[in-house]
């Protein structure tokens, strides 16, 4: 029987508690949460500041206190903790009190960024990650917005656009980077989005960060790297996440921009473990130390966490770097790297999707689907088992599965599928 | 209890009798654009032997450890505990399209009226109350079956299991 | 636990729910099926479908197009009103009157034909429905008519011809009991899926099957040990080719044949010439596996042939080429033999059970006495079948032929059904006066002057008999929908606005089943009382071997090679008593055909989602195959530059259509598949109505010759 701290309560959090509860049901598990909250999906806040879900539905695993029941927890709500001493197993809380644990998950999920700009205002700030931020935000628009400015043309700042946009908020996006989506689009792909959300009315500005913000008349004047400026009601702030390791010694446990696991989530201290966005796994095509923030990533991390230190032998297959929107009525799925050199191909579907691959040695490097959100899963299924080592070739299944997701034949071949004739 | 649908391509003809059976039970409106969960495809290889072809019956693979359920940022998707049949909770649909881009086969769909998903059950009401999925109880040839979790392990130890029905099933 | 509205909404059946199951049969296809249907109904109205369970022949299967059952009873089109044509013939303007007033004017219609050129001047033509057959029939004898005809002078008789004239009965393969299964254009999959289960079975037990086919079919590639891929309309080569080996090889059945058959010696010289070599340059089937095909058959016995009734009936050499394969059956000592052919008596409605009934007393109770239309043109039709070869039907209306057809009452039927729809319609345009009783306003029903609205197999109660002795009465599911009425309502409710006289059927669909079963120990109240499928007591289980202990119907008392019915017309028609082989394009006018139309076309393939054109319009069965199907060979495609998907035209002499080519390994070189019963893209257009088996009367749908070119844009 043992007796272990979770530190966080999101997804990870949670699905490392219910692992451990179902591999070890004598054990003690005692959680620790900043809130006192369920574990939200921060994926669901612009929902709820859209106005299509209730303020409920952003905790879909339930509230902390019926889940601390129903996987008999023992829960520190609202109590954030200031130190994990990883090598000794113990855990300290901001008021000096100490325990100590035969193994821990972090789980502690990660922070907006918010990068110093010389000017910024208190108000009319906002970011977008908690129930909190949700909240703040959307008191704000029920009090009337004319105008908003939305830095980060990331996933985040596309959702955030989306709900100002369903509250018919007139509004801004503006990037550092020259496209949309910079990490992951290919730029013919991000032009055809540039033009659709133009179209829809929604301001672009790229190629100029915000060096500084002063109050208006008007509520924000923003000034930007390239010497243009922009009023606004409000601002938010899109520019990303960091992983909250603040409570981690970097001295004592190995650190990138995140806590590096192996493939079974352990830290580089035995007995601790990391799961969800606090942590970074190897990235299988490219190999990198990466995290990649997905609501199922860290659900099946903390799967994995809570599983092995209660004992067991998983191994999490690794983190695929890629992003899918789904947002202002399109879908966009970016897998790979868009920076490699290599073949293009590219395929626009008479029904208004189109598909771009980056190809080398024969193999895709760097996807592009928008507009055709059942091929994504298909697509990620073949480019992981081909990267995995399994057969170059399709198999009938994978080709008929490809096809009928809508792919085209020359496409198929290319990645290594026959040449099927449909019925 | 946990079942699983098991097809047989040997069996498969693509008559489409399981399609157009879950169209049945599911009031399904082809007219205005809807779809049935359960598709037929013949295909064949055009640069393979003459005469070869492939028959398949597609739809959800109910998978153990489902992608869409893990992406699902909701909770609308869940795995029922008393089938194991994958279903949807429509009410809690955002529309999201995680499943969808999650799914390895492609599967969910979203209803153009309310943008929510659409995916097949298992008939797992049906399957409740002692009666079989209907695709299977409409195919003749016995292409499609549905087995308990015993008969599943013994058809898995006999090798009587496709691999990508092995590989989805893994946890189960 | 399930909520109660989770169980309403998957329809599972209960109290609690208000679904209750009802039973019916599935009247789509042909009458040899008619699968159990399990209906799910509540508040009068169909939810579901399901095959039922405790069917004595179906077994709780139904195929796809019995699936659609539910969209089919309620397509939105169904009509719902008698109606009146207002405008031109075929232009689809009809209005809606009341059922006195259609039948005064279907009365007035009728009796004034009768009035100016006589009573057989009106022909009486049963479409897609076979269950009022028995009644209609009587009724065109009520009527005075002699003309009465139906879709089985292109269906299933040509098969039964052969096996009258080669054994004096019809038969069928013992699938249940064979070693061995010869599937001569076996396409079950799409058209039978019972014979599929029990050839799979056969195949369980450790039995072979042959498959012999045009295309590579499911069968071909789920069952087949052998697969033999022959051109089109060369059927008879091969079985003569299997013949020869079978004599050669000492592998026939010397008894049975000494014993049992007549005219061996005629035939063993006449298959000489159909050496493999030769038989394989005709049909293009490989010589070792026309050889190993042979020896299969004829020594790993018992052996059936499942030679489907329609398919090789439509070449210009059909019947003749059932009889090449037929023969086989004696060769081999096949015949009336447990697993493979039994002989079996038709007890009702196209249906054999095992035990005999009165219908064909009932049916020809009243036969005037008078040449049918179109006699003396296929002497072996007039000789073996009571109805006119409908083929002729247009012709005679058009002016042809011996006597003019003036008027017509039509239940359900279909221009496509004839070659040359376009001489078809221009015959109905021509009537004087047109009755058809059909569910849809089909293009047919656009040329009448009135159409009566009839309802489904769901709608109505009927007599259903099953091979093992079975007999059922159903009983209507839900209400007729609409104004609708049964066929048989109809003729028996027409009578006395006719001015006829026929007391048995103004009394009804069940007065005519009692006089029908009379003497089967069965009546419509004890089956009724049953509730289901029940053993006729006068059934009796068939002891294989006595029909031919007892002496075969044929004159000479054996199984005759040399059918002696057949001497009387070889001076007259040039029919041949022994199965010859001929080409299917012997009848070619010019020889310059083959080299303007080198390619040929098979038109009336059967696919899961529809027969004929009975479901092209039901919306689930036309999503599985949104546009027609032509089916062209990859090296063909290549040379006409055609892709996968491209428009591509069929030309014949009778016309041209175009539809997106199917590439396929499938299908051969030089062969076009085009399927048949699309409005839009009419593969009976493409075909002549004079190019017909001189045996049968048979039109050629599985071999015309057409020209093929890539579509411009």
């Amino acid at each position: 029987m043992g007796k272990y701290a979770i530190i966080g309560f999101g997804c990870a959090g949670y699905h490392a508690a219910k692992a451990l509860r179902e591999r070890a049901p004598e054990s003690r598990i005692h959680v620790y949460s900043d809130t006192g909250e369920g574990p939200a999906n921060p994926m669901l806040t612009t929902y709820y500041v859209a106005g299509k879900i209730s303020r409920e539905a952003l905790f879909p695993l339930g509230g902390q206190a019926e889940i601390a029941r129903a996987l008999d927890l023992e829960l520190h709500a609202c109590a954030p903790v200031q130190r994990v001493w990883a090598r000794e197993h113990v855990v300290e809380l901001a008021d000096g009190w100490r325990e100590n644990y035969d193994g821990i998950v972090l789980a502690t999920g990660s922070h907006a960024l918010v990068p110093p700009i010389p000017g910024r205002p208190e108000k009319d700030v906002y970011v977008m990650r908690t129930p909190g931020d949700a909240d703040a935000l959307l008191k704000r628009i029920k009090r009337g917005i004319s105008s908003a400015l939305v830095i980060g043309a990331s996933w985040v700042g596309i959702k955030v656009a989306e709900a100002l946009y369903a509250h018919q908020v007139p509004t801004v996006i503006a990037d550092m980077a020259p496209r949309i989506f910079p990490t992951a689009t290919l730029p013919e792909v991000a032009e055809e989005i540039h033009t659709r959300l133009e179209t829809m009315g929604i301001g672009l500005k790229f190629g100029c960060g915000v060096s500084a913000m002063d109050r208006s008349p008007a509520g924000i004047l923003s000034r930007f790297s390239d010497g243009s400026e922009l009023q606004s009601e409000i601002v938010v702030l899109c520019l990303g996440v960091r992983a909250a390791v603040e409570c981690l010694d970097r001295e004592e446990i190995q650190i990138g921009r995140a806590v590096q696991v192996n493939e079974r989530m352990e830290t580089s201290v035995s007995g601790v473990y990391a799961a969800g966005d606090c942590c970074e796994a190897r990235e299988l095509l490219t190999g990198q130390w990466m995290a990649v923030n997905l609501w199922a990533n860290a659900g099946m991390q903390g799967r994995i966490a809570g599983c092995n230190l209660a004992g067991g032998d998983e191994v999490y297959q690794g983190n695929l770097l890629h992003n899918i929107t789904h947002a202002l009525g399109m879908d966009f799925i970016g897998i790979g790297d868009n920076r490699a050199e290599g073949r293009r191909l590219t395929y626009r579907a008479p029904e208004g999707w189109r598909l771009d691959l980056v190809c080398r040695e024969g193999r895709p490097v760097c996807v592009n689907l928008l507009g055709n959100e059942g091929l994504s899963g298909p697509l990620k299924a073949v480019l992981l088992k081909q990267t995995k080592g399994g057969p170059a070739a399709l198999s009938t299944e994978e080709s008929v599965t490809l096809t009928r997701a809508g792919m085209p034949p020359e496409i198929i071949r290319t990645l290594g599928g026959a040449k099927y004739a449909d019925a | 209890m946990r079942y699983y649908i098991l097809f047989h391509p040997e069996k498969c003809c693509a008559c489409g009798a399981c399609a157009v059976a879950c169209m049945d039970q599911n009031d399904v409106d082809v007219q205005h654009g809807e779809k049935g969960y359960r598709a037929v495809y013949e295909y064949e290889d055009a640069g393979g032997a003459m005469g070869e072809c492939t028959y398949l019956s597609i739809s959800c693979r109910h998978c153990a450890d489902a992608p869409c359920v893990a992406g699902c940022p909701t909770g609308c998707l869940s795995k029922e505990p008393s089938t194991g049949m994958t279903v949807a909770e429509r009410s809690r649909c955002i529309g999201c399209h995680s499943c969808a881009m999650a799914c390895p086969f492609g599967i969910p769909r979203f209803s153009a009226g309310d943008g929510k998903v659409l995916k097949c059950d298992g008939c797992f009401v049906r399957l409740a109350c002692g009666l079989q999925p209907a695709c299977v109880r409409a195919c003749a040839f016995g292409a499609l079956t549905c087995v308990d979790e015993a008969e599943f392990r013994r058809l898995e130890e006999n090798h009587a299991i496709s691999a990508m029905l092995r590989a989805v099933n893994q946890t189960g | 636990m399930l909520t109660l509205e989770q169980k309403i909404r998957a329809k599972i059946p209960g109290a609690d729910t208000g679904i209750e199951i009802k039973k019916t049969v599935c009247d789509i296809c042909a009458p040899d099926h008619h699968c159990g249907i399990d209906a799910y109904v509540k508040d009068g109205k169909v939810l579901k479908v399901e095959g039922t369970r405790e069917h004595p022949y179906s077994h709780g299967s139904l195929c796809t197009k019995g699936l659609c059952s539910r969209e089919y009873i309620y397509r939105s089109d169904r009509l719902r009103t008698p109606l009146r044509r207002v405008g031109p013939r075929g232009a689809g303007r009809l209005e809606p009157i009341t059922w006195e007033e259609a039948y005064r004017a279907v009365a007035e219609g009728l009796n004034r034909v009768k009035k100016t050129y006589g009573p057989h001047s009106v022909a009486f033509f049963a479409g897609h429905g076979k269950w009022f057959r028995p009644m209609m029939q009587r009724f065109a004898y009520d009527f005075g008519s002699v003309n009465f005809g139906s879709d089985c002078s292109v269906c299933n008789v040509s098969l039964i011809f052969a096996r009258i004239i080669s054994a004096g009965c019809n038969y069928s393969p013992d699938i249940a009991h064979a070693n061995t299964f010869l599937g001569w254009a076996f396409g079950g999959y799409y058209s039978s899926y019972h014979d599929v289960q029990e050839v799979a079975a056969l195949k369980e037990r450790g039995g072979k099957v042959i498959l012999i086919d045009t295309r590579v079919t499911p069968a071909a590639k789920n069952l087949a040990d052998l697969f033999l891929q022959i051109k089109p309309g060369t059927d008879g080569a091969l079985a003569h080719g299997f013949a020869k080996l079978i004599i050669e090889n000492g592998w026939m059945d010397r008894d049975f044949v000494e014993q049992h058959t007549f005219g061996f010696e005629e035939y063993k010289a006449y298959v000489q010439q159909f050496d493999r070599k030769t038989v394989s340059k005709i049909t293009g089937v490989p010589e070792e596996l026309i050889y190993e095909a042979a020896k299969l058959y004829a020594t790993n016995g018992p052996a059936c042939i499942n030679e489907v009734c329609f398919n090789l009936a439509h070449n210009y050499n059909g019947q003749q080429n059932y009889r090449a394969i037929t023969g086989l059956n004696a060769l081999t000592g096949n015949f009336d033999r447990a697993g493979g052919a039994l002989p079996a008596v038709g007890t009702y409605n196209m249906r054999s059970a095992g035990f005999p009934t009165r219908e064909g007393a009932f049916s020809g109770a009243n036969r005037p006495e008078h040449p049918r239309i179109g006699e003396g043109r296929f002497p072996l039709w007039d000789m073996l079948w009571g109805e006119y070869q409908a083929v002729t039907l247009p012709e005679q209306i058009l002016g042809g032929g011996d006597y003019p057809i003036k008027a017509l009452f039509a239940a359900g039927l279909n221009v496509r059904m004839l070659p040359d729809t376009n001489k078809t319609l221009r015959a109905l345009e021509a009537l004087d006066f047109f009755v058809d009783t059909d569910l849809f306003l089909t293009d047919a029903a656009q040329y009448a002057d009135i159409v009566l609205p009839v309802c489904s197999s769901f709608e109505r109660g009927e007599l259903k008999v099953y091979p093992g002795g079975y007999a059922m009465m159903t009983e209507p599911v839900i209400p007729p929908l609409y104004q609708s009425k049964t066929d048989v309502e109809i003729f028996s409710e027409l009578l006395p606005y006719l001015g006829l006289k026929d007391e048995l059927l103004e009394q009804g669909y069940d007065a005519c089943i009692d006089w029908i079963l009379e003497g089967t120990g069965l009546s419509v109240e004890s089956l009724r009382a049953a509730g289901g499928a029940v053993k006729a007591p006068v059934a009796r289980e068939y002891i294989p071997g006595s029909y031919v202990a007892g002496g075969m119907k044929t004159p000479s008392g054996k199984w005759e090679f040399h059918a002696q019915m057949l001497d009387r017309f070889t001076q007259s028609h040039h029919l041949e008593p022994l199965a010859t082989y001929v080409d299917c394009f012997a009848d070619d006018r010019d020889p310059a055909l083959a080299e303007d139309y080198p390619y040929i076309l098979t038109t009336g393939t059967r696919v899961p989602n529809t027969i004929h054109s009975r479901l092209h319009q039901v919306p689930w069965a036309r999503s599985l195959r949104p546009s027609p199907l032509l089916e062209i060979s990859r090296s063909d495609a290549q040379e006409l530059g055609i892709a996968q998907g491209e428009p591509i035209e069929v030309e014949t002499p009778q016309g041209r259509v175009c539809a997106p080519a199917k590439i396929s390994g499938k299908i051969q070189k030089g062969n076009v598949l085009l399927v048949h019963g699309y409005g839009a893209c009419d593969a009976s257009s493409l075909l002549s109505s004079d190019h017909l088996d001189p045996y049968s009367g048979f039109p050629c749908y599985r071999s015309s010759r057409c020209m093929l070119r890539k579509a411009e844009e």
